[in-house]
């Protein structure tokens, strides 16, 4: 059951893309300033579906939110070493790919404390670091990942050529042919029948 | 963790958070991210004004980028250190083979004393095109060493080393030959090379550099020129503003500010050879001089009560003797028809 009523008690149904559904307060829910935008003032019929993200994904995103429903209003990043031993625990113990889907939900949900303090958890991770130390962390493309990036691009952009270029020749025929005088048009058709005539009787 | 994959809101989000030495770093890890951050960052790259190199030292050198507010937002420090070791990286776009690294924090680097002038070079190269052309890009040295010879460099305030040649001199701006701004200390008398680029600069500066002021003075083709001379005579003067009045010259001229002897002057002959006219009150006048800081300009005022008309335009001037100084000033259009009511 979903309603669009303000009560911080008031639960709302969130449908994940396992299709599972699952409760998130209304205080928590209002964080999210993509939920503002969308849902706040119309209220939501049935799940409310963001199905882009996985239920665990969406779950962890979820518990910060009910976490922080009673801190102070937000007003700017905090620097790491200010953050609460929950906040701490909560970072701490996700792997490396939910930490990931947590900042691309967090992000699409437009978390701001939630978004803000995973991007300052990355700049802690670099921070510090030479080139080298900061290639790893943020794993770019190797030299033969982008060779081979390219040549699948070269081969689609050749592929692509092949087709504009037979649309463009079908394009040019239409044309001859539209551009050509009535009788004229007559007369091309009625050499192509003789043409076929000919090559029928031949066989 | 695939950076390159984050929404861009969560790359600028974590961008935000470095400091410039820190996004530089970054910048260096790929072209892609370099080109990554001059899009999402450009409007903390748009901030800078002035990227300063200071050759101060022949053991140091350092960048600086400076807003147009006057806030340093980038202090690095490229340091030759014989003790510790350079573990080349490619650092500045440089390849692998460039003796420089990052020493420690991410504003201090080391590099080889020999290399100094391939690793300058790379620095601004790679610094022109990560902030783009419209900062101030300006060279500053003392008397350690010549400027080095840049591309793209903007204005250049140098102290000349002892014993550099006019040919040594001139052979540091081939790269970077029309500046804007040029500002030039030697303590000792110093010729330019008489068809020095130097005399096309819009704003020149001698200071402390006591020079043959009549040379200067006619070969000069900028907006602004400053120097001192204690030589120089009423004669000199004299012939800079027939020459000025009947338009066979200084046709670019907005300012001249001579440091002079006063016991040489004599401002009522000067007045007598050349038609000045002198206005039923003093009026102050505004001019705009180069800072020699940075890349902005200052307002400067004085007082004057004499002025000069030139016959081909009716454009006009005005000018003083102080204690110490020549002001020459021409007129803004507004200050023309104002004074023009004034002058007897």
């Amino acid at each position: 059951m979903t309603s669009p009523a303000s009560s911080s008690e008031v639960k709302y149904l969130i449908e994940s893309s396992e299709g599972n559904t699952f409760d998130v307060s209304g205080a928590a829910l209002r964080q999210s300033n993509t939920f503002n935008a969308m849902f706040l003032n119309i209220g939501a019929d049935g799940p409310i579906p963001f199905t882009d993200y996985n239920e665990a994904t969406l779950k962890k995103v979820f518990e910060y939110c009910e976490h922080s429903v009673n801190e102070e209003n937000y007003s700017g990043p905090k620097h790491q070493d200010d953050l609460s031993k929950w906040d701490l625990n909560f970072f701490n113990e996700m792997d490396q790919k939910m930490f990931i889907d947590v900042i691309n939900a967090s992000n699409f949900l437009d978390i701001e404390r939630l978004t803000s303090y995973c991007c300052e958890r990355i700049a802690r991770m670099l921070r510090g670091k030479n080139t080298q130390e900061m290639i790893k962390v943020i794993t770019l493309p190797t030299a033969e990942e982008l060779e081979a990036k390219q040549k699948v691009e070269e081969k689609k952009a050749a592929a692509a050529k092949k087709v504009a270029e037979k649309a463009a020749e079908t394009a040019e025929k239409t044309e001859t042919l539209e551009e050509l005088p009535v009788q004229q048009l007559v007369q091309t058709t009625r050499n192509k029948l003789t043409r076929k005539y000919l090559s029928f009787s031949n066989e | 963790m695939k950076f390159l994959s984050f929404p861009t809101l969560v790359q600028r989000e974590i961008f935000d958070t470095f400091d410039l030495s820190e996004l530089l770093i970054l910048s260096f890890c790929s072209k892609k991210l370099k080109y990554l951050i001059q899009a999402i960052q450009k409007h903390r790259l748009n901030k800078v004004g002035t990227v300063k190199y200071s050759l101060l030292s022949l053991v140091y050198i350092i960048v600086n980028a400076i807003s147009h507010d006057s806030d340093k937002m980038l202090n690095l420090f490229i340091i030759s250190d014989d003790d510790s070791e350079i573990l080349p990286m490619e650092v500045f776009g440089m390849h692998r083979d460039v003796p420089i690294c990052l020493d420690g924090p991410s504003h201090i680097y080391a590099y080889e004393k020999e290399q100094t002038g391939v690793i300058i070079e790379g620095i601004h190269t790679f610094l022109y095109q990560f902030f783009g052309p419209s900062p101030d890009y300006r060279v500053c040295t003392n008397n350690s060493q010549p400027p080095p010879n840049l591309k793209n460099i903007n204005s250049s305030a140098i102290i000349l080393p002892e014993n550099i040649t006019a040919e040594e001199l001139e052979n540091c701006f081939t790269a970077s030959p029309k500046q804007e701004y040029i500002v030039i200390n030697k303590e000792t008398t110093y010729k330019l090379s008489p068809n020095s680029v130097i005399y096309d600069t819009d704003y020149l500066d001698l200071l402390r550099c006591d020079v043959d002021g009549e040379d200067v003075l006619f070969r000069f083709n900028g907006k602004s020129l400053t120097f001192s001379d204690s030589n120089l005579q009423n004669s000199t003067i004299i012939r800079f503003l027939n020459t000025w009045k009947s338009d066979r010259g200084f046709q670019n001229l907005k300012l001249l500010w001579i440091d002079v002897s006063p016991e040489l002057f004599n401002f009522a002959g000067i007045m007598e050879s050349v038609d000045i006219k002198q206005s039923d009150e003093s009026f102050t006048l505004k001019w705009k001089q180069r800072s020699t800081t940075d890349a902005r300009y200052r307002w400067n005022t004085a007082d004057f009560s004499h002025h000069l008309m030139r016959s081909s335009d009716g454009v006009g001037a005005s000018m003083t003797i102080t204690q110490n100084h020549f002001y020459f000033v021409v007129w803004s259009e507004i200050e023309n028809s104002e004074i023009m009511n004034h002058i007897k």
